[in-house]
């Protein structure tokens, strides 16, 4: 008879355990989108566990495109994206911008090169100019672009007015960290990242440099200024913002907030307003 | 004939059983449902040579080539490394060996993807590059704790006799291992190696940190390459419509070439072992 | 000979010192006394992995509690009540091997669609369990299957001569002498759920908070792991220290269930 005894205690410890549900859990507030963002969601969900804030956050990523769509239909209750949205993708939705990310161009700390031209950057992504002896290095150049879908990918794209097939590539990346290891280990290799992350691998000592881009030298001012020129806007976003969402929104536009984004080497927009 | 009192205890089983194998139909059902749109839209488009999905362009065949050569060039590579050491294991170490063998298989079969990834970025890209050698190198150690331990199985299960015998009529150990013992396990090692294909297709995470990632034929060992998992992986997140639609194309084409694969398994493993 | 089957051995030993020592290495550097009981903090880049710990036991517990049921009945359906149709079995058979096979990313999609957001579920530990037991269930049921298939029919002809009913032969005589088969299905697929990625990102999310209950989502080790690798900045340190963790749990696993096996590794 063991089997029997098995099934139905399986079945009673399941049907108990899944029919807990906790009234807290009415309450989560939930957010998804990038995630590029989502870390600074996670860390604002810390702060207001830390103050002893009234509800908790939920946050997860599934990228910008379902950010968008949780939070149209319904599904979470802020959306987070790193890239712009469409204006059909706006109606009914309430569209705060929060930051900056600055898109730089990284090398090897070995490479001699320490700034480069847009020209040189077109020619480079477009297989024009496949060597380093040109720039004073040598060997082949390794590209690393970026996988479709991306907003980086999209950025970059746009500034220098290239269409994706044109790109000569030698490797594709997902993630702005994968694209910061494989330069790391690439002393051929050049490609293009959030700022933020290239920020914080060379402050941990990873081994890679931010180049300069025709003069304009990529720091977190210079993304905030707009003098340094490629960078694309982080946004949250709702159906409508609750108690809840003001709270949140009110974090991310306070000292706290900004500490938050800059910790993460991104820059806060000045005025919370913008869109 | 089942008796008459434990009928429906049978029929329980029965029901229960029967659900485990509506799994399969009901995954390629469902991804068959959600590919509508490219698959009765424009199927034309699946034929082609380019994969830019932005653009429209969505060709299967580099990925589909991604993939066949990584994975057969892995298998090249782990399986006479895993035979190898299955046999070491089986006939050339004590007991404590063996043990330690076991555990240290089951414990690099058992670490995730991600892991294998990490390590093999650093390892193995400074020397080989983002490149479908890599790739294949990768499955590759990925792959052998698997096989090995099927191969071991398989040579556990071998009549115990048969070394005896060989070794009875004169022949030295290697000789009857060579020439007996791997002939007769013959079929359930070609199984093994099956299985082994079917998780080299499947494996996505560790392949996409170092394989380049770039939709093409590759002509060297050193060009990059993309494959039908790690474009799952790469896309899946941020793909709409058209684009979505074709990547959950690309997921049954996965599953079928796992189904394949494991089919290959089956019918190895039926062969009759040449001696009863 | 000889020569040559050593070298392999000592190849993929040298493998696994490569793969095991980068991660002792790597992931030694963050840990500190309390990291197996503090919550995660600043993201995952400080602070310990105790909620991640409650959300991959749960996972995998609930995953295997739910799995076991459907895998044992559809091995007994495929080596017993199959036995005279060898056709029909081969088909069960079959469509096991390949379900088996199936990639952990195509199951993650069936999962969101189906329990996340079919069921309502969402992220969800209990989400995340559903979708893994698609993916342990045929795994467990072709290891179960080996172990019932080695059992010699002999024996159930015996138990049958002798007045025993097919149903007590199999729990009294079949499933013991299948034991070791039995839980070799068990630890593969016990061991392929602590591994499990992909197919979780999507349904049980990387939430870091101890979770309450089924519905609350929750990231297991692999998840977290791969979240702090690849979209917290500057993760990569502790996410080799989960890496450890995972590494410590695997060997914990395997030690367990060679001593449950039994010393039935002898050479026969």
């Amino acid at each position: 008879m063991k089997p029997s005894l098995y099934v139905l205690g399986a079945a009673t410890l399941l049907t108990v355990a899944v029919c807990a549900r906790p009234d807290s859990h009415e309450s989560r507030y939930r957010v998804t989108g990038s995630s590029t963002l989502a870390p600074v969601l996670q860390l604002v969900s810390e702060h207001l566990d830390g103050v002893g804030a009234d509800f908790s956050m939920d946050v997860q990523t599934g990228g910008s495109s379902r950010g968008i769509v949780d939070a149209r239909s319904g599904l979470a209750d802020m959306g987070m994206s790193s890239r712009d949205l469409k204006p059909e993708e706006r109606e009914g939705l309430d569209v705060r911008a929060i930051g900056f990310d600055g898109i730089a161009l990284i090398v090897h700390a070995s490479n001699p090169l320490s700034a480069i031209t847009e020209q040189q950057v077109v020619d480079i992504y477009t297989g024009v100019l496949g060597d380093w002896s040109h720039l004073g290095g040598s060997g082949d150049i390794t590209v690393v672009n970026k996988a479709e879908g991306r907003a980086t990918l999209e950025t970059f794209l746009a500034y220098f007015e290239l269409d994706n097939q044109q790109i000569a590539a030698d490797v594709v990346i997902g993630d702005n960290a994968q694209g910061v290891r494989l330069v790391a280990a690439d002393p051929k290799a050049i490609g293009y990242v959030s700022i933020g992350e290239a920020l914080s691998a060379v402050e941990r000592g990873t081994p890679i440099k931010l180049l300069a881009l025709d003069g304009r030298e990529p720091t977190l001012q210079a993304v905030q200024d707009g003098s340094y020129p490629i960078r694309r806007t982080l946004y949250v976003f709702a159906q409508q913002f609750d108690a809840r969402g003001e709270r949140i929104l009110d974090v991310l536009a306070s000292d706290v907030g900004k500490g938050i984004i800059e910790s993460l080497s991104f820059v806060p927009v000045p005025s919370s307003e913008a869109r | 004939m089942i008796e008459r009192g434990t009928r429906a205890h049978w029929a329980a089983v029965a029901a229960a059983g029967l659900l485990g194998g509506l799994l399969v139909p009901g995954v390629v059902l469902f991804l068959l449902w959600e590919s509508a749109s490219i698959l009765f839209g424009r199927p034309s488009a699946l034929a082609g040579l380019q994969w830019y999905p932005l653009d429209g362009l969505l060709g299967l065949l580099p990925l589909v080539a991604g993939t066949l050569l990584s994975s057969l060039l892995a298998l090249l590579v782990a399986v006479p490394l895993g035979l190898g050491t299955a046999v070491a294991l089986r006939y050339h170490a004590g007991t404590a060996a063996q043990r330690t063998g076991d555990t240290v298989l089951g414990v690099l079969a058992g670490t995730p993807s991600v892991v294998y990834g990490l390590v093999a970025t650093s390892w193995l890209l400074p020397h080989t590059g983002a490149s479908l050698a890599s790739a294949a190198l990768v499955l590759a150690v990925m792959v052998v704790p698997t096989f090995t331990l099927l191969a071991l199985a398989a040579l556990r299960q071998l009549p115990g006799g048969l070394m005896e015998s060989g070794t009875t009529l004169g022949l030295s150990r290697s000789q009857v291992i060579r020439r007996l013992l791997l002939v007769v396990a013959r079929p359930r090692l070609a199984a093994a190696a099956s299985v082994a294909l079917a998780r080299c297709l499947g494996e996505a995470l560790a392949v996409e940190m170092v394989c380049g990632n770039v939709a093409g034929l590759p002509s060297r060992l050193t060009d990059p390459v993309r494959t039908l998992t790690t474009t799952l992986v790469q896309e899946f997140e941020y793909a709409q419509g058209e684009h979505r639609a074709a990547l959950h194309l690309v997921a049954l084409v996965v599953v079928l070439f796992a189904a394949a694969a494991t089919s290959l398994a089956l019918h190895f493993s039926h062969k009759r072992l040449l001696v009863s | 000979m000889k020569a040559l089957a050593l070298l392999c051995a000592a190849l993929v030993g040298l493998a696994f010192v490569v793969l095991a020592g980068d991660i002792i290495a790597r992931g030694v550097a963050a840990l500190h006394p309390g990291y197996l009981t503090e919550g995660v903090r600043d993201a995952g880049r400080a602070g310990g992995i105790a909620p991640v710990l409650v959300s991959t036991l749960v996972v995998v517990l609930v995953s295997t509690l739910i799995s076991l049921p459907f895998a044992f009945a559809g091995a007994v359906l495929c080596s017993e009540l199959l036995a005279r149709r060898p056709a029909l079995s081969r088909v069960f058979r079959r469509s096991y091997d390949v379900m088996a096979a199936v990639p952990s990313v195509a199951l993650g999609l069936v999962g969101w669609t189906v329990f996340s957001q079919g069921l309502g579920l969402g992220f969800s530990l209990l989400s995340g369990s559903l979708t893994l037991a698609l993916m342990m269930v045929p795994i467990m049921t072709v290891g179960f299957l080996v172990g019932l298939d080695s059992v010699p029919r002999a024996l159930r002809e015996e138990c049958l001569a002798l007045g025993v009913t097919r149903w007590q032969a199999l729990w009294r005589q079949v499933v013991p002498a299948a034991r070791q088969g039995l839980l070799a299905g068990l630890a593969l697929a016990v061991g392929r759920a602590t591994a499990e990625t992909a197919a979780l990102v999507l349904t049980s999310g990387i939430s870091t908070r101890m979770p309450a209950s089924l519905h609350d989502p929750g990231a297991t080790l692999s998840v977290h792991l791969y979240h702090l690798s690849r979209n917290v900045p500057g993760g990569e340190g502790m996410a080799y220290s989960a890496a450890l963790a995972l590494l410590a749990i695997n060997l914990a696993i395997h030690a367990l269930l060679t001593r449950l096996r039994g010393r039935r590794i002898l050479p026969i």
